[in-house]
């Protein structure tokens, strides 16, 4: 029976993005996993907060023809550009299917390890020509390790390179779960001052810090990643303290600095999240950042 | 590494993109009017020659700057000039259709025509057999032609069959062989002209390489490029022979190269200077506007005949031996082209199995600048036209002319084409052969057999069939009552009936009006009758069958639209049965009259083609397999001209939606088609590969050309590591049975940057169809169509 309950597993996504080519080497697919226990203040992907699946709602895209609500049982509204009384909705997805601009979308749709396969599969080919595969993104896809570790031995299984985009604040069992499925590890260092990544993440870094050491000592082939933002992490010293932390371990390839940008905005919008507008660093900074980093013999992005 | 144009060229492509749209080569235009009257008494080819000769010897000689010699005064007329010359071209034109027909034969459309006379007409889109051209050189071409005269002058018994215009096959030759000798030493004359201005203003070696080429084969690479130079110049500028395949370029100017550095008379630098004033020139003599824009101003004024339409240059590809075709001239070619990026040559590089990994990145890096420069697939290329028809070894010099069409070089004449609406016959399976825009109100649409014999009228508008368009009302047979129809097999062997019916009655037409041509033309020679495989051999024109291959480019239109609106039949009729055949015929007719939202709802959440999803791809296979065979049926030996497949809609995917009722993929009545291979405008969500992946499931080797048109985000493929990303999809692409990919890397925002201040953009090159144009040069609407496709972000 226990088999059978596994066999049955689902992840929980929002959204899948196939030719991905920033989110590890070559061209990949981008499996985006719901729920995170980080609440970056200049999150991109705001509708990962929530591990529950949740109807966003895209008011510029909305023409107000009110056929969302003719169709709701649970008299959910739209008024002045947002959705009133959420609190109500059973998740029956009616209002999805009734609106024909694409305002309302359904986060959270969940699939099996196979059926996830069978989308990889599709671009198998590009894979392989560009050396890419499939990355495990979020929100925090360790939240769903059991599924991702079935995942990732499936796609292992069928020839799929595969990577983890995680901000690796989890038990360190789960990375132990899944490594041994997982060619590389996408890890975010987002500040390196505990108490600076506290104030803006909502959560302390020392687990995450203790989980990347972990992965470096194992000697985990690693891309540390980094959202700069002008005013909260763009300073030498937090790159300093980075550089310092990465020392030399050799399985550390890329190190990638990801300058802010708003997109988040309308998505944090549209799931009702208040999400405050930064700045992205000066070109300047973001070059000064990056010169750091050149003596290694790594890629420095 | 990219070696930079010089200073002078920098300065002249400077110079001529700020030039006035107005400049007119207003000494063809005198000497074409005074020769109309001079040789008004001779017959059709002679006087042909002798225009080409009058205006040839009286030109202003200008050599140019650069080292390859030769332009043409250009200036900007009076507003009375221009009011006389367009009086004597509505003189021209200003006739009956019917009459414009027997003058000048069929798919000609107006605004091509109107800057040249009845009787000295040549439409281009093709490619000379330029290999012989060079290593003849003019004389020895002038030499075969002669001879073949002399032959035929001699021998008084030959040819004694009467042909179709009244006159002996001998007499026909006679005519058309001595109009021949007369436009050689025409080309002749003028090239020695240049020869003595080059002399007399001390340009000693430009002077030695334009009398060798005077007559003689070209010996070195540079009186090579010079010799086509001159060539282009006299046939797109003077004969308005447009539209022109350079070939495989790279292969034919080979071993010239190789010995010329060899000597020591050429250096890698000095080539790739010659390729860029070689190309240049090719931009130079072009008009500057958008000839698909047809409502702007710099359209409608032109008084040219040199259109702004690219000519094409093919490189790569596999040899007839199997073996690779890059060589270090590939290279060079794409170097030119990237440090111009100008419209012109239009590069089409030749993907083949291997190929040079190398090259090909060097190619995608070339189009990640916007270097005029696509790819298409020998894999699927090859055996398509093999599968047409085209035989070894000669298959493997194919190439393409404006708008992607393909050709067998030097082996067939210019352009006769039609666009197959493939949604006309989906609509007509609908109604039983009924037209729902006009529909009429009897069954006058009998059932009609196709294959009906060809004394019948064909139901084509002649306008139509002159250029190739279906823009009429058609009726087509009376197929399966959508009452009766059970399954969606049921449907779609009505959709094949209306099909094969639909490429009858164009058959029909054709052989109609190929019959009233030969009743005029047996005996007319156009320019290119001159450089062509078998035309002079023969003496025979090469509409009427002087070379191997006679072809009708025939370009299935609005792919994606078909596909959505089939998948949407089968799902609403036969899997949801949300309605039957009939009521959905019914609330088409209607155009969804107070279903509004039917329509809606169709267009948005009915799957579509370009998701990669099997159930909506396989129509890919199903529509391409009906097509196929009614182009099949309508084939054959009893035909000169065969019909050759492609998908290719060039700009008129508005055009033709325009005559298409409401179709059950939500579009309504009038919306576009869908255009060339991609998926319906907007519809392709789910990232590029699925896209590509949907494309490729097309059977490809049964279709000869047209493109697929991608736009790029910058940031996709930014960095080595987004040239490498590039790289690999596009050959995967290839490898998957993908047959052509043309790119333009931009994004919406500069476009609609470029839309508000255009002095900005000036040199900004995009691919629009088959041609590339400068952006802000475009009409409004296709600038809008550019801005409106979908976005590969990632």
């Amino acid at each position: 029976m226990r088999m059978e309950a596994e066999k049955m597993r689902k992840g929980r996504l929002f959204n899948i993005q196939r030719f991905s080519v920033h989110d590890g080497p070559g061209i990949r697919t981008t499996l985006f996993f719901k729920g995170c226990n980080l609440r970056c203040r200049w999150c991109h992907n705001p509708e990962s907060y929530l591990p529950e699946p949740q109807i966003q709602y895209f008011a510029e895209k909305c023409v107000g023809c009110g056929e969302c609500m003719a169709v709701c049982g649970q008299g959910i509204r739209i008024e002045n550009g947002s959705r009133v009384g959420t609190e109500r909705c059973i998740l029956c997805r009616s209002c999805e299917d009734a609106c024909m601009s694409g305002a309302l979308k359904f986060a959270g749709e969940e699939y099996t390890a196979g059926e996830l396969v069978e989308v990889a599969l599709r671009d198998r080919d590009y894979y392989a020509s560009s050396g890419g595969g499939v990355t495990a993104s979020g929100g925090e896809p360790l939240l769903q390790y059991h599924f991702v570790r079935e995942l990732f031995a499936a796609l292992k299984e069928a020839g799929i390179s595969t990577a983890l985009d995680t901000a690796g604040n989890v038990e360190p069992g789960r990375f132990r779960e899944v490594l041994p499925f997982t060619d590389l590890v996408l890890l975010d260092l987002k500040i390196m001052d505990e108490e600076l990544h506290k104030k803006y993440t909502g959560v302390s870094n020392r687990r995450i810090l203790e989980n990347a050491r972990m992965l470096m000592e194992l000697g985990q082939r690693m891309q540390i990643r980094v959202p700069v933002i002008a005013g909260v992490n763009d300073t030498m010293e937090n790159a300093r303290a980075l550089r310092n932390f990465i020392g030399d371990y050799g399985c550390v390839e890329e190190v990638r600095f990801l300058p802010y940008h708003d997109m988040g905005l309308t998505k944090a919008d549209s799931v009702n999240v208040k999400m405050e507008r930064f700045a992205p660093p000066s070109q300047e900074r973001l070059e000064k950042i990056r010169e750091l980093f050149a003596d290694r013999n790594r890629k420095v992005k | 590494m990219v070696r930079e144009m010089s200073p002078s060229l920098r300065a002249r492509v400077e110079k001529w993109l700020d030039r006035d749209y107005r400049e007119t080569f207003m000494e063809r235009i005198q000497y074409l009017f005074e020769a109309e009257k001079l040789y008004e008494k001779e017959g059709y080819s002679v006087r042909y020659g002798h225009t080409l000769e009058h205006i040839l010897k009286n030109i202003t000689v200008v050599l140019g700057e650069g080292p390859i010699a030769g332009e043409v005064r250009m200036r900007i007329p009076t507003k009375e000039e221009e009011q006389e010359i367009l009086a004597v071209y509505k003189g021209w034109w200003d006739i009956p259709t019917e009459e414009r027909q027997k003058q000048i034969l069929f798919y000609f459309s107006e605004g091509w025509l109107k800057c040249r006379p009845p009787y000295f007409v040549s439409f281009g889109h093709l490619a000379m057999d330029w290999e012989t051209i060079l290593n003849s050189g003019i004389g020895g071409l002038r030499e075969r032609a002669a001879r073949r005269l002399e032959a035929l002058l001699q021998d008084e018994s030959c040819g004694a069959h009467m042909a179709e215009n009244g006159k002996s096959d001998r007499e026909n030759q006679i005519e058309f062989l001595r109009g021949a000798v007369i436009c050689y030493d025409a080309i002749s004359l003028y090239i020695r002209r240049m020869a003595e201005e080059a002399k007399r203003q001390g340009r000693d070696t430009q002077a030695a390489d334009l009398a060798q080429i005077t007559e003689g084969p070209a010996e070195t690479f540079a009186q090579a490029l010079q010799l086509l130079w001159i060539l282009t110049l006299i046939l797109q500028k003077v004969c308005g022979c447009g539209v022109l395949n350079f070939s495989r370029m790279d292969q034919y100017l080979l071993n010239r190269y190789q010995a010329d550095v060899k000597k020591g008379i050429l250096t890698e630098d000095e080539a790739v200077e010659l390729l860029q004033e070689f190309y240049f020139h090719n931009n130079e003599i072009m008009v500057q506007t958008d000839h698909m824009s047809q409502e702007i101003e710099t359209t409608r004024y032109t008084l040219e005949v040199a259109y702004d339409d690219p000519n094409y240059l093919i490189l790569a590809g596999k040899l007839s031996d199997g073996s690779t075709g890059v060589n270090e001239l590939s290279f060079l070619m794409v170097e030119a082209a990237r440090a111009l990026r100008l419209r012109n040559p239009f590069l089409v590089v030749r993907y083949h199995e291997g190929i040079s990994e190398k090259f090909w990145s060097y190619c995608c890096d070339a189009m990640r600048e916007n270097t005029t420069l696509v790819f298409y697939n020998d894999e699927t290329m090859i055996p398509a036209l093999k599968y047409w028809g085209a035989e070894e070894p000669e298959v493997y010099d194919y190439g393409f002319y404006g708008c992607n069409d393909p050709i067998i070089s030097g082996l067939e004449g210019g352009l006769r084409q039609v666009w197959v609406n493939l949604m006309k016959p989906l609509e007509l399976a609908l109604h039983q052969g009924n037209y729902p825009l006009e529909p009429l109100d009897e069954k006058i649409v009998e059932e009609t057999e196709a294959g009906a014999p060809l004394d019948q009228e064909c139901q084509f508008d002649i306008d139509d069939r002159m250029t190739g368009l279906m823009t009429g009302p058609y009726y087509g047979v009376k197929t399966k009552a959508p009452e009766e129809m059970t399954s969606m097999e049921d449907f779609l062997e009505a959709y094949r009936q209306q099909m094969i019916y639909l490429m009858a009655e164009f058959r029909r037409g054709f052989e109609q009006d190929f019959a009233v041509e030969r009743t005029v033309s047996l005996d007319r020679i156009r320019i290119e009758d001159c450089f062509l495989q078998g035309t002079i051999e023969q003496g025979v024109t090469w509409t009427e069958g002087g070379t191997k291959y006679h072809k009708i480019v025939t370009q299935g239109s609005g792919l994606a639209t078909a596909i959505d609106a089939l998948y949407a039949i089968e799902q609403i009729c036969f899997v949801k049965k949300e309605m039957t055949v009939a009521q959905l015929a019914e609330l088409l007719r209607k155009d969804y009259a107070g279903e509004e939202k039917l329509s809606l709802r169709w267009k948005n959440k009915l799957k579509k083609f370009g998701n990669d999803i099997d159930e909506v791809d396989k129509y890919a296979k199903i529509v391409t397999d009906i097509f196929v065979q009614a182009v099949e049926e309508n084939n054959g030996g009893q035909y000169l001209y065969q019909m050759w497949p492609t998908y290719s809609t060039d700009r008129d995917f508005t055009t033709m939606g325009g005559f298409v009722g409401a179709t059950p993929d939500g579009r309504r009545a009038g919306e576009q088609l869908s255009e060339n291979q991609s998926p319906t405008n907007g519809r392709d969500l789910s990232g590029l590969t699925a896209m590509l992946n949907s494309v490729s499931k097309v059977p490809f080797d049964r279709i000869t050309g047209g493109p697929l048109n991608l736009r790029l985000h910058p940031s996709a493929v930014e960095g080595d590591d987004g040239l490498a990303v590039m790289s690999a999809l596009f050959r995967t692409y290839m490898k998957k049975g993908g047959m052509q990919l043309q790119v333009n890397v931009v994004d919406a925002k500069t476009l609609k940057e470029a839309q508000i201040t255009p002095e900005k953009y000036r040199s900004l090159c995009v691919r629009v169809t088959g041609y590339s144009a400068f952006f802000v040069e475009m009409g409004r609407k296709a600038q809008d169509e550019l801005i409106a496709r979908t976005e590969h972000l990632v």
